[in-house]
């Protein structure tokens, strides 16, 4: 189902983010952006495949349109995920984004290895954090044709 | 002269003085006059000085015509060699005119060495006469050689002179030269080994070597002599005997009148064969008269042939030619002649024989067989006379030949003898060099085949007689029956005519009658019978009138009584008187006939006993004799094999002394044989080259003299003569040229046929090379023994075979042993070898059966259980059956070298593990550290929005300070990150085009580029070896300092790169602020700043990361101040490995 761009329509985005803290910034700057967007936190990889495969305690959960990954992640490693993501034929349609702290030159060709959609290093600056989120939330979402459900 | 005399005053005395002037006038003119007329020889004058004789020309004629027809020169020289007179001879000789020679001198006319010789012979007269041989040079330009002969006289006071005979020696040289020639000559041929001889014109034999055979000397006439003599007297016979005929002299023809005369043909038959045998005409007489002769001489030997020829097909074919009284007729019933005037039948063949014998000694000279038909023709021609001559003499005479045919007569038997003994001997004398059985064989041979001959003639003979004497008992026998007969039938014829007288029977009358023709017919008989002979006949009419009368009476008897007269009174007793006489005639006859048969049997027994004695005797004689040839022979043979043997045995011995010779000659090592005086006895050729000394020098010297040490070659060869032998003794040979030879010499007695020692037979063998090559292994071997013991290197020699191994001390010093241990092998080895290591080593050596290297690194453990590292190299030498049988390699102590790699090895691994901790760490720090700072600053920012309104400047200013020092905070762990990634994850370096990293660096620096408007200029950089990600980055921090540390104008910077020996230096020069000296060194220190952070940000880790990477590329950094007041900062790296 194809979506026009200046549709407002509200996009789910799960977040994969073992602190707090951060993911507490993250929403914040999604609340700045002013979208229509629902973002859902999962707080481990395993959680997130839980979310995506709809099992255990989200069995309701709905599919996001985006999803945010940052690889450094207790229990289940960012990288596994994102393999377990793009290898998992239901799920790999779902573009990610990985969002992260590491500027590693090994991290982001792994990531891309992977098949990431992107990869974004998350900056300091909070004001540029804003930014950057609001931007690949607006590119991401209303920009980008996103693959139907 | 006349004596002075002192002159007078006086007028008288002066007339006196005239007339005494005028007497001595006369006196002398008759003196002249005399001298003139020649009548003077010489004058005898009183003078001064006493009487001196002057002899005068007219004498001097006499002498003078002997000088000048003398066949020598004669000359005069003065004292200075002038010539004063020569005589014409010598002008001739020097080919010049007399008149030239004169008041010359003689030694212009010699050449310069001939001038000397003659001086010398000049000098040499003394009393005596001096002689010499000189050379006279000619006009024409020729040497003459001369004897000269001279001596000195003195001339009237005047100075010496002297007086030369010079006799030419061309003539006498040359018969020198050719004398010297024939000398020559006859020194090769009379030696030689072949048969040689040199003949002149005339054929005289002038020279003939020793083996020539002995031909006759001499001229044609002696040569021929006994041809000659035995040719005349067959023609002097021949002639005589028809003189004979002619004149009818009964001597001539036949001898003794017994005998059987000589035919006509058969003497003309001797004369032509008598032409025909002369031998030939000498060549002197000329070509055209001698080849008449010989073809007219061979023309009457051929009619001799023919006439012979013709006889015998008359004999043969019963066919009367009529040659037989062409030339003289015989009278039938000559002694011994069968048909009368025609020539004996073997006389006929003898012509033939003996003309086809000299056809073929004479045109088919050359080959052996024609010459030995010759001679065997003419040995039959002298048999058959002698078998008839032979016959003379024996009890066979008959008056018959052969066959019954004429006998020869006796002068032809004898002439055909000689004429065939001669052709024989001719054809021997010829064929003799060719006839390879000696004399006495053939001789023997001969003889044994003409008795053969003889023997079979006379049996032939012989049976003719037998069988004559046979007929003649049969015929005796015949005449006996015969006689009983007649006896019978007429004793019959009485009976029956007594009986009729009696009984007056008609039957007895018929009986009578029938006896009576029985009678008649009895004597016609024995008429028949004994007509043959004229004693039979003579008997037979002894028998006959007797018998007749007999008869007669009988029938008278008869017819008496039949007519009826009666019968006489005295009738039957004349009739008994008649038969008495009958029976005595009857007797008679028969006792001569009973004779002649004894004596016919008699002879026939005689004749059988003479043949068989004839065949035996001849037969055994001829055996005999062809035995004893047979045996020569053999002997001869025998004789001839073993000289055949010798002559083989000699040249086999003279070969193998010859291969033998040439074998020492060929070989290279000097030899010599060395009697027990020590001198040398012979030599090779080797030992000359070796000595330098002739071959001829040598033999006979000392032989220790050619060594360099001669008392140790006297020793050597004392040592061998004592031992027997000595072998690979040192010595030294010194070549005549000083060189000296290293040798071994080796020598062994040898000794002769006796056993007794005949000296030493000496070898030497150059070993000087061998030396060199010794001294150049020791050498060798010195080295390598030295690099070994320093190297601490073992070497082992593996025989896999036998599992044994030889090695050195230090391969043993390896395994831990001080001392060698007794046996080493493969087995051994691996029994050192660590238990875990022992496959690998088995292992290494089944690849090195299959690669031919071995390399194995192994532990061992040592006999003080210390475990040691080794190393051990190899190469397979050789194989066997596939296998390797030997090894050859080195085997080297490396414990120390693997605890230094074990080390060297940890120390990586160590660091390998720091570097992962390292990393480990970076990795924790870009993520885990930066996690809190986000939080920190992030909320603090969010505090800051959300209570903007809320705070005032101071507590701004605060949250300031605190987001500030976080985020500063966090760029030091970023740079941090950095530089400890220079060499955590440092890449290998390979080929990088410094250009492109720089274009890559600018590009990440695009905006601060744009942002500055800064210039970059870079010429073409090279490609150096480096890690491209670090190139980068070195790049980017020195350009984005230049471009930072740049104040109130557009940044400029240029990249530069100037080639080094094996690296790049690099500069890259900016326009900015510059850096004062003092402080140069300070910068590359981590974080260290110059500037604050508020004139230039950063965190001062650039050129500390710079730093970092340029040394790990192995180069250098530095600072430099640009001419135009910039920066210059310059780093080396190291160019592009060529391949």
């Amino acid at each position: 189902m194809s979506t026009l761009n200046n549709e407002f329509r509200t996009a789910v985005i799960l977040l994969v983010e073992d602190n707090p803290g951060d993911a507490r910034l993250t929403q914040e700057a999604m609340r700045d952006t002013k979208m229509a967007n629902l973002m859902h936190v999962v707080e481990d990889g395993v959680e997130a495949m839980q979310f995506l495969r709809r099992q255990g305690r989200y069995g309701e959960a709905p599919r996001p349109d985006l999803i945010l990954l940052d690889l450094n992640q207790p229990k289940m490693d960012g990288c596994a995920v994102l393999a377990e993501i793009k290898t998992d034929p239901e799920l790999k349609r779902i573009p990610v984004v990985v969002l992260t702290t590491s500027r590693a030159e090994e991290d982001v060709l792994t990531a891309y290895d992977l098949h990431a959609n992107a990869y974004v290093t998350k900056p300091v600056d909070l004001a540029q954090f804003m930014k950057i989120v609001a931007l690949i939330d607006e590119f991401w979402i209303n920009v980008v044709t996103l693959p139907g459900k | 002269m006349t004596q002075d005399s002192p002159g007078t005053a006086s007028g008288a005395d002066a007339s006196a003085e005239l007339a005494q002037v005028r007497l001595r006038l006369a006196e002398a003119e008759e003196l002249l006059n005399a001298i003139r007329n020649g009548e003077v020889d010489a004058l005898m004058v009183s003078g001064a000085r006493g009487e001196q004789v002057y002899t005068l020309s007219s004498a001097d004629r006499v002498y003078r015509l002997l000088v000048e027809t003398m066949r020598e020169g004669a000359v005069t020289l003065s004292a200075d060699g002038v010539i004063l007179f020569c005589n014409a001879y010598l002008a001739q000789m020097l080919g010049l005119a007399p008149e030239r020679l004169v008041g010359s001198a003689l030694r212009d006319y010699l050449p310069g060495d001939d001038q000397r010789a003659l001086e010398g012979i000049l000098a040499n007269c003394g009393t005596a006469i001096s002689r010499g041989e000189i050379n006279l040079m000619s006009s024409a330009g020729a040497l003459v050689p001369a004897y000269v002969s001279a001596f000195e006289f003195r001339v009237e006071e005047m100075n010496l002179a002297h007086c030369l005979v010079i006799a030419d020696l061309r003539e006498q040289n040359e018969l020198r030269q050719i004398l010297a020639a024939e000398r020559v000559a006859g020194s090769i041929v009379v030696p030689a080994a072949e048969a040689a001889a040199v003949a002149d014109e005339q054929g005289r034999r002038v020279r003939a070597s020793q083996a020539a055979p002995r031909c006759r000397d001499g001229g044609w006439l002696s040569k021929y002599q006994a041809q000659t003599c035995v040719a005349a007297l067959a023609v002097v016979t021949g002639a005589m005997v028809l003189a004979g005929w002619a004149l009818d002299i009964a001597a001539l023809k036949s001898v003794l009148p017994g005998w059987v005369s000589m035919k006509p043909n058969t003497a003309l038959g001797f004369i032509l064969t008598g032409i025909a045998l002369f031998p030939s005409a000498p060549a002197t007489l000329g070509p055209g008269l001698a080849s008449f002769m010989s073809g007219f001489t061979r023309l009457c030997g051929l009619l001799a042939a023919l006439i012979g020829a013709l006889t015998l097909g008359e004999y043969l074919f019963a066919w009367d030619a009529g040659i037989d009284p062409w030339l003289f007729a015989e009278p039938a019933g000559t002694v011994g002649t069968s048909t009368p005037g025609r020539m004996a039948p073997d006389t006929a063949l003898c012509f033939v024989l003996l003309a086809a014998a000299r056809e073929m000694a004479r045109s088919g000279g050359r080959t052996k067989n024609t010459l030995l038909a010759a001679a065997v023709l003419g040995l039959l021609v002298t048999i058959i006379a002698a078998a008839d001559i032979l016959t003379y003499f024996t009890p066979v005479l008959g008056a018959w030949g052969w066959w019954g045919e004429t006998i020869m007569a006796v002068p032809t038997a004898a002439v055909f003898a000689v004429l065939g003994a001669s052709v024989l001997w001719e054809a021997w004398q010829k064929n003799v060099s060719m006839w390879a059985l000696s004399r006495t064989v053939t001789a023997g041979f001969a003889l044994g085949l003409a008795l053969l001959v003889v023997a079979g003639l006379t049996a032939s003979r012989t049976q003719e007689q037998m069988r004559m004497a046979k007929d003649q008992e049969v015929h005796s026998e015949t005449l006996l029956r015969q006689i009983a007969r007649v006896e019978a039938a007429v004793a019959s014829t009485q009976n029956h005519t007594r009986g009729y007288l009696l009984t007056g029977d008609a039957a007895m009358l018929r009986s009578h009658a029938v006896a009576e023709a029985a009678s008649k017919q009895a004597l016609d008989a024995l008429r028949l019978t004994a007509a043959g002979s004229p004693t039979e006949l003579a008997q037979f009419s002894l028998i006959r009138p007797s018998a007749e009368e007999s008869l007669q009476w009988f029938r008278q008897m008869i017819d008496a009584r039949r007519s009826g007269v009666g019968i006489q009174p005295g009738g039957v007793r004349h009739g008994e008187d008649l038969m008495q006489a009958f029976r005595a005639a009857v007797d008679a006859a028969e006792r001569a006939g009973g004779e002649r048969l004894l004596q016919s049997k008699a002879d026939a027994q005689r004749l059988s006993q003479f043949v068989y004695a004839i065949i035996a005797g001849g037969m055994m004689t001829s055996l005999s004799i062809l035995i004893a040839a047979l045996l020569w022979l053999n002997q001869g043979e025998a004789a001839r094999n073993q000289a055949r043997a010798q002559l083989e045995l000699g040249q086999r011995a003279k070969a193998a002394a010859f291969y033998a010779r040439s074998l020492l000659e060929a070989s290279l090592d000097p030899l010599l044989t060395i009697n027990p005086a020590g001198k040398i006895t012979d030599v090779n050729e080797a030992a000359v080259r070796a000595t330098g000394v002739g071959r001829a020098e040598l033999i006979g010297s000392d032989f220790a003299s050619y060594f360099a040490d001669p008392a140790k070659a006297n020793a050597s060869y004392r040592q061998a003569l004592a031992e027997g032998s000595v072998t690979g003794y040192p010595l030294a040979i010194r070549h005549s040229s000083g060189k000296i030879t290293d040798v071994l010499y080796n020598a062994s007695v040898y000794r002769d046929s006796s056993g007794k020692v005949a000296g030493v037979f000496a070898a030497a063998r150059d070993v000087s090379e061998l030396r060199k090559a010794e001294e150049l292994l020791i050498a060798t071997e010195q080295r390598l023994d030295l690099a070994l013991r320093h190297s601490g290197m073992g070497v082992w020699d593996l025989d896999l075979i036998h599992d044994t191994a030889w090695r050195t001390l230090q391969h043993d010093r390896i395994f831990g042993y001080e001392s060698a241990p007794a046996t080493w092998g493969q087995e051994i080895a691996l029994r050192h070898v660590v238990p875990e290591d022992r496959e690998h080593f088995v292992r290494c050596f089944q690849e090195a059966s299959g690669t031919g290297l071995f390399f194995l690194e192994c532990r061992v453990i040592h006999p003080d259980q210390s475990i040691h590292w080794i190393q051990a190299q190899g190469q397979v030498l050789a194989y066997e059956e596939g296998r390797p049988a030997r090894m050859l390699g080195t085997v080297v102590d490396i414990t120390l070298q693997r605890a230094a790699q074990d080390a060297l090895e940890q120390s990586a691994r160590s660091l390998a593990r720091s570097n992962a901790d390292l990393e480990q760490f970076a990795y924790i720090a870009s993520h885990d550290l930066q996690e809190p700072l986000r939080m920190v600053v992030g909320f603090v920012q969010l505090l800051e929005k959300r209570l903007a309104g809320k705070l005032d400047a101071e507590t701004r200013e605060f949250i300031g300070y605190a987001v500030d020092g976080a985020m500063r905070m966090q760029g030091l762990i970023e740079d941090i990150l950095a530089y400890s990634r220079v060499t955590t994850q440092a890449q290998p370096f390979a080929s990088v085009d410094s250009g492109e990293a720089l274009q890559e660096a600018l590009q990440r620096l695009a905006i601060r580029i744009v942002e500055t408007g800064a210039e970059v200029h870079a010429q073409s950089l090279p490609v150096v070896m480096a890690d491209h990600a670090q190139l980068v980055q070195l790049l980017q921090n020195l350009i984005s300092n230049a471009i930072k540390f740049c104040k109130d104008r557009a940044p400029n910077v240029r990249v530069e790169a100037v080639h080094e020996a094996k690296r790049w230096r690099f500069s890259v020069t900016d326009n900015g602020i510059g850096i004062a000296p003092e402080y140069r060194g300070q910068l590359f220190v981590i974080f260290k700043r110059l500037h604050t952070r508020r004139e230039y940000p950063g965190s001062g880790i650039g050129l500390a990361i710079c730093k970092r990477i340029v040394e790990r590329h192995g180069g250098e950094i530095g600072i430099d101040s640009a001419p135009a007041g910039g920066t210059v900062i310059w780093f080396t790296l190291p160019e592009e490995k060529s391949p």
